[in-house]
């Protein structure tokens, strides 16, 4: 077991019996944990980076746990969401799982039911985290590319023989093979198939 | 006094002989004594004369039977109470009886009258009053000469149909004159007796008696065709007695006079009457007043009373110096109808048969009719008092009853209460439920926390203080939600006390916290904190304000999620604590303010339409009241304010 990253559960709950009990269950597990009355006021904190995830209500007043989820898919909090309520709304339940939620708690539930959830949210936090570091270095990576180079790339990855992408830039074959080099230098990939995923998650798009 | 004028006593035997000395000779030998007898003086009034300077008037009595004789006593009597009651001066009365109306061949009346006016000579007779039998033809025609011409009153009975004026036209001379009516008795039997198939004359052996027995015998020949007619005129007394003993069946008797029997002995017809009723199996109708009350049915008679009557007014007029001869003799009404109660009852004779005017004698009063009046009273006073008894007894039972109703409606108002209490409960069934979960949901977890962390061997106690302080706070959550809802659940919730309206709002409102997050729906509390206490049932306030909060969710569920916000505030207005709830929704709509607060009305399609009723009903109960209103802005309010408890 490596070192402990810090790890922080959010939970946001109107009822203040409902967050102090939660917040000692997640302690209990080694947790850090912060705790919101509504869903504005987790907002306002605006959490960034870290591994964590958040417990929230689907009830509250003003903003409910569903709104909370929008929210945060809209934005860039990428934090795994556990819902927790007292109606058991099943539908709502199926629309908050097909948005990205973890979990679905009825409550009163079971210790073990909310650390199940909570680990496979931290585990889908972590994945996140990952792979957003890579879209991080891909992007990175991308930016050492010439302009010449990233016009060439448009079209390797938009699946062009060389000569299709020479008569389209209006240059030479053998500058095209020339780029396509650098590129793959650059970008450190060895494949064709490497440098189309990383143009993907770099978000280049194929040359029309 | 010699002698007493004669010694029968009518009462000692049935039939008493009034004199037993037949024959001619001793006939003479009897007018001695008769005379002797008679001419007793019967000083009837003897009013001192030496104190008067007045001359006492003389009134004769002339009469032509015997002492004794019934009638004499009727008629006698009935002029002496009219003479007496209206004529003051002094009055000497002398009476005579001659005593010749019984012997049939004793024609010498005139000597007999003639003795006596001679007796009298010495004395001025200021009234002689003649009375009967058969002494009409003789004043008829010796009158003016005898007592000196003294004015004269005759009383007499007359064959019928005999025509005064030629009878009497004498100065000085003036009569009543009655004639028996066998007619009428024998019609009246007849009438009496509708099956009667047989009439039985009777009477007796003397002038007068066969005189009358004939002329019934004549009556009844008008009825030949419809009964059977039998007579025993003059026929020996037991002959006839054993007759009328054995009587075929539906016979009446018919008994005229009977003064002198076949042998010649004298009766009173009044004791043969008595006699012949006593042993006959057959009804006796008779044709005198004097005969009725022996036994007697009755019949048409001649009332010697109302004789004696006439002849004591008559007797007034001439004691007052009116002519005799001014004035008219008097012929009628002096017949009635007389019948004998007992008789009627002993021959079941309904009384409705009786002709019109019948005097009925001995009627046996009832105790009812001898004490009408108290007993008209008694039974008013007793029927009074049962009535009053028997209203008392209705308007107890009324009253137990109406209480029993009472009961009853108050049993089914507080059971309304608690219905329309659990159908708002159940309307809120998910959000108690969502309610009650928090707490559970919040000790399961901090228990499991606790547990863990004693697992990890992380015991620090303040942490686990903390944990347990948690977990105990939240049963108690739990436990007064429990208690609210069983509050409004329990039946016997009427109980007033001293009550903090904002205490009981908060409750309140914490009970509906659930069901306002489900909708979405702010709820703000606006406490007066300086409010006085209520005297009121906590539940059935909640109640009310239950209904009210529920009713604002309702109408703003058409607002959008982020514009539903309901204001419970508390208030005083004067001596009145109010409370009210606002919210808002699209208002009410004023056409239907009136009618909110009745029963059954509403605008929702789920309601029974109840609950603003209820509401009215418990603030009513609690001497307040309730309204509705818009607000200025929008939205609605209902406030309901109730007397605050003083010096609370």
């Amino acid at each position: 077991m490596g070192e402990p990253k810090p790890v922080t559960c959010f939970v946001v709950d109107d009822d203040a019996s409902v967050r102090r009990s939660l917040s000692f269950l997640i302690r209990s597990l080694g947790y850090r944990v912060e705790t919101f009355k509504d869903a504005d006021a987790f907002l306002a904190r605006k959490p960034r980076g870290g591994i964590g995830c958040i417990i929230t209500d689907v009830k509250m007043p003003g903003m409910s746990g569903l709104d909370l989820q929008d929210a945060l898919n809209r934005g860039d909090i990428g934090l795994p969401i556990i819902f927790i309520t007292g109606h058991g709304d099943l539908p709502m339940g199926v629309g908050a799982m097909k948005k990205g939620a973890v979990d679905f708690l009825a409550k009163p539930f079971d210790d073990e039911e909310l650390i199940a959830a909570i680990e496979m949210a931290l585990e889908k936090c972590r994945q996140a985290r990952q792979r957003s570091e890579a879209l991080d270095n891909a992007s990175r990576r991308i930016e050492t590319l010439s302009p010449r180079e990233h016009d060439v790339l448009r079209h390797v990855i938009s699946g062009r023989l060389n000569k299709q992408i020479a008569y389209e830039l209006g240059i030479a074959e053998q500058t095209v093979k020339i780029h396509r080099g650098r590129i793959m230098k650059k970008l450190e990939v060895a494949s064709l198939a490497d440098l189309v995923r990383l143009a993907e998650k770099a978000g280049i798009t194929p040359a029309p | 006094m010699r002698q007493t004028a004669r010694g029968s006593d009518p009462s000692s035997s049935p039939i008493q002989p009034t004199r037993a000395k037949p024959g001619a000779v001793r006939r003479l030998l009897a007018l001695g004594t008769a005379i002797t007898a008679a001419g007793l003086i019967l000083i009837i009034t003897f009013p001192a004369l030496s104190a008067d300077p007045a001359k006492p008037r003389n009134v004769l009595i002339l009469m032509a039977g015997e002492y004794g004789l019934p009638a004499y006593d009727l008629v006698l009597n009935g002029m002496r109470n009219v003479v007496k009651a209206g004529y003051s001066s002094p009055l000497n009365w002398h009476a005579e009886y001659m005593d010749t109306a019984r012997f049939s061949e004793f024609h010498e009346e005139k000597a007999v009258i003639d003795f006596y006016s001679q007796k009298y000579k010495a004395l001025t007779i200021d009234l002689l009053i003649a009375v009967g039998p058969s002494l009409t033809p003789i004043f008829r025609q010796f009158g003016d000469h005898l007592f000196r011409g003294a004015p004269t009153l005759i009383l007499d009975l007359l064959p019928s149909g005999v025509e005064l004026p030629a009878l009497f036209r004498k100065p000085k001379m003036t009569g009543v004159f009655a004639s028996a009516d066998p007619i009428g008795s024998i019609e009246a039997a007849l009438t009496l007796h509708p099956d009667a198939e047989r009439l039985v004359i009777i009477s007796g052996a003397s002038d007068m008696d066969r005189l009358l027995g004939k002329q019934a015998l004549a009556a009844s020949r008008r009825y030949e065709q419809r009964i059977a007619i039998q007579h025993f005129i003059g026929t020996p007394l037991a002959e006839m007695m054993a007759a009328v003993e054995a009587l075929p069946d539906h016979s009446v008797i018919l008994l005229t006079a009977y003064h002198v029997s076949a042998t010649g002995t004298a009766f009173y017809t009044r004791e043969v009457t008595r006699e012949v009723t006593a042993r006959a199996n057959a009804p006796v109708y008779v044709l005198f007043d004097s005969n009725v009350d022996v036994g007697g049915v009755g019949g048409h008679v001649i009332s010697f009373k109302k004789m004696g009557i006439e002849a004591g007014r008559i007797a007034l007029r001439i004691l007052r110096e009116e002519n005799p001869a001014a004035i008219s003799p008097v012929r009628e009404g002096l017949l009635e109808y007389q019948f004998d109660w007992r008789q009627l009852r002993r021959w079941g004779i309904p009384e409705g048969r009786l002709p019109e005017g019948s005097v009925v004698l001995h009627r046996e009063t009832t105790f009812f009719e001898k004490y009408f009046w108290a007993v008209m009273g008694t039974v008013a006073f007793f029927t009074l008092q049962s009535a009053l008894i028997a209203y008392l007894i209705i308007l107890n039972r009324r009253q137990s009853a109406l209480s029993v109703r009472v009961r009853k409606a108050e049993s089914r108002y507080r059971e309304l209460l608690r219905v329309d209490r659990s159908a708002r409960l159940g309307e809120m069934a998910g959000s108690l439920a969502h309610e009650l979960n928090q707490p559970l949901t919040a000790i399961l977890s901090s228990a499991q926390a606790a547990l863990r962390f004693l697992k990890a061997g992380h015991t620090e106690p303040n942490q686990i203080r903390e944990i347990l302080e948690q977990i105990v706070g939240d049963d108690k959550r739990a436990a007064s939600i429990i208690n609210g809802v069983r509050n409004m659940l329990k039946k016997g919730s009427a109980d007033r006390e001293l009550l903090d309206v904002n205490d009981m709002v908060a409750e309140i409102a914490a009970v509906f916290q659930g069901e306002a997050i489900n909708r979405h729906i702010r709820v703000e509390t606006r406490f007066d904190r300086s409010l006085p206490p209520v005297m009121a049932s906590k539940t059935q306030l909640q109640q009310v304000l239950l209904n009210l909060m529920i009713n604002s969710a309702y109408a703003m569920a058409a607002n959008p999620v982020d514009d539903r916000r309901l204001v419970l505030a508390t208030g005083a207005n004067g001596p009145n604590v109010v409370v009210s709830v606002r919210d808002v929704g699209p208002g009410i709509d004023p056409a239907h303010l009136d009618r909110l607060f009745e029963p059954f009305f509403t605008t929702r399609s789920e309601g029974m339409g109840m609950g603003l009723a209820v509401c009215r009903a418990i603030v009513d109960d609690h001497n307040g009241r309730i309204r509705a209103e818009n607000n200025p802005d929008r939205g609605a309010a209902f406030t309901f304010e109730l007397p605050a408890v003083e010096n609370g």
